[in-house]
C-alpha cells in the first residue's frame, strides 16, 4: 500500500486545522475540544456540536484521528466519552499545512517590507 | 433545552453515524447546555447546527458513495467553495452588501413590478380568451363634412347582424356593450358593471363556464325580454359566498328579478380589462336604446367582435366588412354610407388605436428598464471601487497559483449572489409597488392574477442574472487583465488614473440616466398641474351631479296612467329643486338636459338669413336645456345680456343664451343678443338670443372647442333625460347623503340616486398624466437618490485613491480651500457632462413623448433648467463630505504610508 502524500490534503479547513492543533497538544473528547477551539481561536471559532462530530466522522474516515484511551488524569465522571488523538498522518498533514502557511506569510511579509501585511 | 433539540436531531441523522456518534453528541451538547450562559444568540446557533447538520450529512455521504463508485464531481464542489467564500468576503463588508442588495432590489423590483402589468396590458390581453391574436374588434372611420376624419368602436346592431350573415371573412361575429345597472334594491342597491352580449360571444372567444351555463341564442329574443343572467365570479364570491347551488335562484337588477344559469370563470372580461360584475342577453340593452334597434342606423351602442376564419389576414377582413356595411347601409348619412370599416387587436382603444394608457404603460416600461440600469452601472461603479481595494488580494492568489478562470468565476459569483439577493428582495419590492400601482393607476381594471405570478419570478431571476454577469464582467474582466507583478509592487492606492476614468464614465452615465427621467418627470408633472388648472368653464369640484334610477314604467299598464307617471317624474326634479335648495351646505341648484361632461345633445339648428352655419371641428353646436339659476350652480359666467329667470320656461317666449365661442363664430364682429335661431325641423318660430355665456368644455379634456348654447328648461323639444345639478363646497359625502334621503323620501319609485361631483366624471380622463407623473417622479427622484450617492462613493474613492497627490501637494503648501476647490471641481465636471448628455437625450426622445403631454412642450425650458439645477445640487451635495474628508488629510500620515 503506497503512503498517503500529507501534500495532498492540503489545504485544510480552519476547522479541520483548529481540531488536529487542539488533539496535537493532547487527547481530548467532543466537549474538550470545543472549548479548546474556541479557546485556541481566541473565541473566533465556536463549534457547534452537529458540525463538530461531522468533522470528526471525517477525520476518522480519512485516517487524520483515531481513538484512544482515556489519559490518566482525566477526572471524568462518565465512561461513555471518548477521546481521540491524531494518527501519524493527521500529524505529518498538520505539519505539511502549517509549513504551507509559514510559507505564505512569509512571502507576504516579504512584499510588505518585513511588515505583518494588511491585505484588505 | 439545547439538549433536546438535539435528541430530536439524532433522529434525522443517518443511522452508522447515529450509532457511532449518537450518545457522544448528546453528552456533549448537555455539557455545553450546562456551562453556556442561555443567550438567544446561543439558541439560534445551535438550532441552525441542528438542521444544517443532517442535511450536510446526507451530502457528504452521497458524495463518498458517489466517490467510491469512481464518478467524480469536483467541478462542482470547488463551485461551492467559492460561493462560500463569496458569501464570506460580502459579510466581511456589510454596508457595501447592503447598499447594493438595495440598489438592486429596488431596480429588479420596480422591473418585476412592471412586468406583471405590461403582461396583462401588453402581453397577455384579458384572460380566457383562446388563440386571442385571431380576435378582433371592428371599427369604423368616417368623415362627415366640414368635420375631422373620425374613429369609432360603437356600431349598431344592424352591423353586426349583416357581418354576422354576409361577411365570410369572420368564423364568428359577437357583440358587447357594458352599461352601469343597479343591484338589489334600497340599503342593499350598489351600480354594478354589466355587460350585454350576443351569446356568440362565449363560443367565440372559447371561454367555459365555471359552473352552470352562458345563455344561448333563444334566451336573448328580439324582443329582449330574457330572464336569465350570467354571474362574475367575484359576484358569486361576493353576494353569495361562492354557494356551489347559485343556478337556479334569483338577482335583483334594475328592479328586475334574473335566474342566475351559470358563472363565469375567475377573472374573465369578456374581449376587454374592465370589471364585470353580470352578463346578459345583448338585446335587452339593445330594447332600452332604441325601439327599432334591429334596424336603426342611427344609434351605435355596441362593440362588434369577431373571430377571423382561418387564413384571413385583419386587412382582408376590414375590405370585406367594408364592402358589407357598404351595400347593406340604408341610412340617409352620406359619410357613414362612405365609411371605411377596418379591424384591430383587444389591445387598441375605442377609436381603434392603441389606447393613451398602453403608450403611457410603454413608457413606463422603458422608464423602469432605465432604473436598472442606472442601478446596474451605480452597482458596478461600487464593485469597481471594491475590486481595487481587493487588487492586491487577487494578485497574491494569483502569485500563488490560483487559475485565472478561478478568480475571474469568483468575482462573477460574488455579483449573481448579490443578484439573486437583490433580485429576492425585489420581489418583495415588487409586490408592494405592484398592488400599489393596480390599485392606485389601473383601478378600472379586473386584476384576475396577485402581482407575482411565476412568470414574473422567472423573468426576475432572469434579469439578475443578465444583470449579475454584466455588472461581474467588468471586475473580472480588470482582474484577468492584472499585471500581477505590478499589482504586488506597487502600493494599493496607486496606478489610479486608468481606473477611475472608467467610474467616473459610469456615475456620468448614471448622472445623465437619471436627468432623462427627471425631465420626463417634470413634463408630466407640468403636464398634469397645466390640465388640473385648466379653466373648464364650470367649477367641476364644487358641482354634485345628481341622477336617479326609477322602478320600470312598464309595470304601469300603457295608457293614461303610464303617461301620468311619466309626466310627473320629468317634473319631478323641478318640485325636489326647492327642497334641495334648503339643504344645508346647498349653495345653489339647478336642473339641467345636457352637463358638461355628462349627456350631449344636438338638435337642427338654423339661424335666420343664413343659408349654413359655419362648421368647427368639434361638431355641434350642441344644446342644452336649463333651469333659473343655471350659470350660478355651474359657475359659468355670463359675459353680456342675462341669465335665465324664473319667467323663462314652458309657454313663455323661447329665448336662448349662446357661447362666446358660438357668438363669435356665426356673428363675427357682430352682436349676437337680440339675434334668431330657428331650432328643431320644420318651421319653429323665432328663439331670441338674451345672453352670451362663457366657453365650456363639453366632454373631453382634449377636445376642439365647441360652440354651444343653452335654452330654459321646458322648452326642449326632441331630447331629455334630466340631471340635477348641486353647487355645494362640501362634496366629501354629508351633503350628498342629504341629498339622497330628500329624493327617496319624496317619491317612492325611486330606486337609487347617485350623486358624485362633476370632477370625478373628468378625473379617469387625467388618468395618463397621473400615471406617467406619479411613475416618473418616482423613478426619477430613485434614480436621482442613486446617481447622488454615485457620485458621492465615486468622490470619495477618488479622494482615496489621490491621497498621495493631495498631501504632496499639501506639503507643497496648498491651502484646505485649493483642495475643497480641486475635489468640487472633479465633481462638478461629472455632474455637469450628465447634465449635458441627459438633456441632449431628453430632448432627442421628447418628440417621441410630445404626444403624452398636455399643453407642454417636450422642450420646456423651466423644466429643463430647474432639473439640471437639481442635478447639481444634489451633486455638490454628494461632494461635500468627500471634500472636507480632502481637506482633513494628513500629509505626512499618507506620505509616509506610501
Amino acid at each position: 500500500v503506497p503512503r498517503p502524500d500529507p501534500a495532498d490534503f492540503l489545504p485544510l479547513k480552519s476547522d479541520v486545522l483548529l481540531i488536529l492543533l487542539a488533539l496535537a497538544a493532547r487527547p481530548l473528547h467532543g466537549y474538550g475540544i470545543i472549548r479548546d477551539v474556541e479557546a485556541r481561536s481566541e473565541g473566533q471559532v465556536v463549534l457547534q456540536t452537529g458540525a463538530l462530530y461531522r468533522t470528526l466522522r471525517r477525520l476518522l474516515g480519512d485516517d487524520f484521528i483515531e481513538e484512544c484511551p482515556r489519559p490518566s488524569g482525566e477526572d471524568s465522571d462518565d465512561e461513555r466519552r471518548r477521546y481521540y488523538q491524531p494518527t501519524p498522518l493527521g500529524r505529518a498533514v498538520l505539519q505539511a499545512e502549517v509549513d504551507r502557511m509559514s510559507r505564505l506569510v512569509r512571502a507576504a511579509r516579504l512584499t510588505a517590507g518585513g511588515k505583518l501585511p494588511r491585505l484588505l | 433545552m439545547v439538549e433536546r433539540l438535539y435528541r430530536i436531531l439524532l433522529r434525522w441523522l443517518p443511522r452508522d453515524f447515529r450509532e457511532r456518534f449518537g450518545t457522544e453528541m448528546l453528552d456533549t451538547a448537555r455539557a455545553l447546555d450546562a456551562e453556556r450562559p442561555r443567550r438567544p444568540w446561543t439558541a439560534v446557533r445551535a438550532m441552525s447546527d441542528a438542521i444544517v447538520t443532517p442535511i450536510s450529512l446526507h451530502a457528504e455521504l452521497r458524495r463518498d458513495r458517489r466517490l467510491a463508485t469512481g464518478r467524480r464531481r469536483v467541478p462542482m464542489e470547488s463551485l461551492v467553495r467559492d460561493v462560500g467564500f463569496a458569501l464570506r468576503g460580502l459579510r466581511r463588508d456589510p454596508v457595501f452588501t447592503l447598499f447594493v442588495g438595495v440598489t438592486l432590489a429596488l431596480g429588479i423590483g420596480a422591473n418585476a413590478a412592471m412586468f406583471g402589468i405590461a403582461d396583462r396590458l401588453l402581453l397577455s390581453g384579458p384572460t380566457h380568451v383562446q388563440d386571442a391574436g385571431r380576435v378582433v374588434r371592428l371599427y369604423s372611420t368616417e368623415l362627415p363634412p366640414g368635420m375631422r376624419e373620425f374613429t369609432t368602436s360603437g356600431f349598431g346592431y344592424i352591423t353586426f347582424d349583416l357581418l354576422r350573415r354576409d361577411a365570410r371573412a369572420f368564423e364568428q361575429v359577437a357583440t358587447f356593450a357594458r352599461n352601469d345597472g343597479v343591484a338589489g334594491r334600497g340599503a342593499d342597491a350598489r351600480t354594478v358593471k354589466v355587460a350585454f352580449t350576443s351569446a356568440s360571444l362565449f363560443p367565440l372567444l372559447g371561454v367555459r363556464p365555471a359552473l352552470g351555463r352562458f345563455f344561448t341564442e333563444a334566451e336573448d329574443p328580439p324582443t329582449g325580454v330574457s330572464g336569465v343572467v350570467v354571474l362574475s365570479d367575484r359576484a358569486w364570491r361576493d353576494w353569495f359566498g361562492a354557494a356551489p347551488d347559485v343556478v337556479g335562484r334569483t338577482v335583483t337588477l334594475n328592479d328586475e328579478s334574473l335566474e342566475v344559469i351559470g358563472v363565469a370563470p375567475p377573472g374573465f372580461t369578456g374581449p376587454q380589462l374592465g370589471r364585470v360584475d353580470l352578463w346578459r342577453p345583448g338585446n335587452a340593452l339593445a330594447v332600452r336604446v332604441t325601439n327599432n334597434f334591429q334596424s336603426a342606423w342611427n344609434s351605435q351602442w355596441l362593440q362588434v367582435i369577431g373571430r377571423l376564419a382561418p387564413g384571413v389576414t385583419r386587412e382582408q377582413a376590414g375590405a370585406e366588412a367594408t364592402a358589407v356595411h357598404r351595400r347593406g347601409y340604408t341610412g340617409g348619412e352620406p359619410s357613414t354610407a362612405q365609411a371605411r370599416l377596418h379591424v384591430a387587436g383587444l389591445g387598441a382603444n375605442d377609436a381603434g388605436v392603441e389606447a393613451i394608457e398602453v403608450r403611457v404603460l410603454r413608457w413606463l416600461t422603458g422608464v423602469t428598464l432605465v432604473v436598472l440600469l442606472i442601478a446596474c452601472a451605480n452597482v458596478a461603479n461600487l464593485l469597481l471601487a471594491r475590486g481595487v481595494r481587493r487588487t492586491r488580494e487577487v494578485a497574491i492568489r494569483a502569485a500563488l497559483g490560483a487559475a485565472r478562470w478561478r478568480l475571474v468565476r469568483l468575482l462573477l459569483i460574488e455579483s449573481v449572489l448579490l443578484s439573486l439577493a437583490g433580485a429576492a428582495a425585489g420581489v418583495f419590492v415588487a409586490h408592494l409597488v405592484g398592488n400599489a400601482a393596480r390599485q392606485v393607476l389601473f383601478e378600472a381594471i379586473e386584476w384576475s392574477s396577485p402581482p407575482i405570478d411565476v412568470r414574473v419570478l422567472i423573468a426576475s431571476a432572469g434579469l439578475a442574472m443578465i444583470t449579475g454577469l454584466l455588472i461581474g464582467a467588468v471586475p473580472a474582466w480588470r482582474a484577468s487583465r492584472g499585471d500581477v507583478s505590478a499589482a504586488l509592487r506597487t502600493g494599493v492606492r496607486e496606478g489610479g488614473g486608468r481606473r477611475s476614468r472608467l467610474r467616473t464614465a459610469l456615475t456620468v452615465t448614471q448622472a445623465a440616466l437619471s436627468v432623462v427621467l427627471l425631465v420626463g418627470a417634470g413634463l408630466f408633472v407640468k403636464s398634469l398641474w397645466t390640465v388640473r388648472t385648466l379653466d373648464l368653464g364650470v367649477d367641476a369640484d364644487r358641482i354634485l351631479v345628481v341622477e336617479t334610477t326609477r322602478e320600470s314604467l312598464a309595470r304601469i299598464p300603457a295608457g293614461p296612467a303610464r303617461e301620468a307617471e311619466r309626466q310627473r317624474r320629468r317634473l319631478f326634479f323641478f318640485e325636489a329643486l326647492e327642497r334641495v335648495r334648503a339643504v344645508p351646505g346647498v349653495e345653489q341648484a339647478s336642473v339641467a338636459i345636457g352637463t358638461p361632461f355628462g349627456n350631449r345633445f344636438t338638435v337642427r339648428l338654423r339661424v335666420a338669413d343664413r343659408a349654413e352655419l359655419p362648421r368647427l371641428p368639434g361638431g355641434g353646436p350642441g344644446i342644452s336645456a336649463v333651469s333659473a339659476g343655471y350659470f350660478e350652480t355651474a359657475g359659468t359666467p355670463i359675459r353680456r345680456g342675462r341669465a335665465f329667470t324664473q319667467e323663462d320656461g314652458p309657454g313663455t317666449a323661447p329665448v336662448a343664451i349662446v357661447s362666446e365661442l358660438m357668438a363669435s363664430t356665426i356673428w363675427p364682429g357682430g352682436d349676437a343678443i337680440g339675434q334668431c335661431l330657428l331650432i328643431g325641423d320644420g318651421t319653429p318660430a323665432c328663439t331670441r338670443v338674451v345672453g352670451v355665456a362663457g366657453n365650456t368644455y363639453r366632454s373631453r379634456l382634449r377636445e376642439d372647442p365647441v360652440m354651444h348654447y343653452y335654452i330654459p328648461a321646458g322648452q326642449e323639444a326632441g331630447f331629455g333625460g334630466a340631471a340635477l345639478l348641486v353647487r355645494t363646497p362640501d362634496t366629501g359625502g354629508v351633503v350628498s347623503g342629504e341629498i339622497r334621503r330628500v329624493f327617496t323620501g319624496l317619491d317612492g319609485s325611486i330606486v337609487y340616486v347617485t350623486a358624485e361631483t362633476m370632477q370625478s366624471r373628468i378625473d379617469p380622463q387625467m388618468r395618463p398624466w397621473r400615471l406617467g407623473a406619479t411613475v416618473f417622479a418616482l423613478s426619477g427622484l430613485l434614480a436621482l437618490v442613486v446617481a447622488g450617492i454615485g457620485i458621492y462613493s465615486a468622490m470619495s474613492y477618488l479622494v482615496a485613491d489621490r491621497r498621495g497627490e493631495i498631501s504632496v501637494r499639501m506639503a507643497l503648501g496648498a491651502q484646505g480651500r485649493d483642495i475643497t476647490r480641486l475635489v468640487l471641481r472633479g465633481s462638478l465636471l461629472m455632474a455637469v457632462a450628465g447634465v449635458a448628455i441627459g438633456e441632449v437625450m431628453a430632448a432627442s426622445l421628447g418628440r417621441y413623448v410630445e404626444p403624452l403631454l398636455f399643453n407642454t412642450s417636450p422642450r420646456d425650458p423651466v423644466v429643463f433648467f430647474g432639473i439640471a439645477g437639481l442635478l447639481i445640487a444634489v451633486a455638490l451635495a454628494g461632494t461635500l463630505v468627500p471634500a472636507l474628508r480632502a481637506r482633513r488629510i494628513n500629509a505626512v500620515d499618507a506620505l509616509k504610508g506610501s
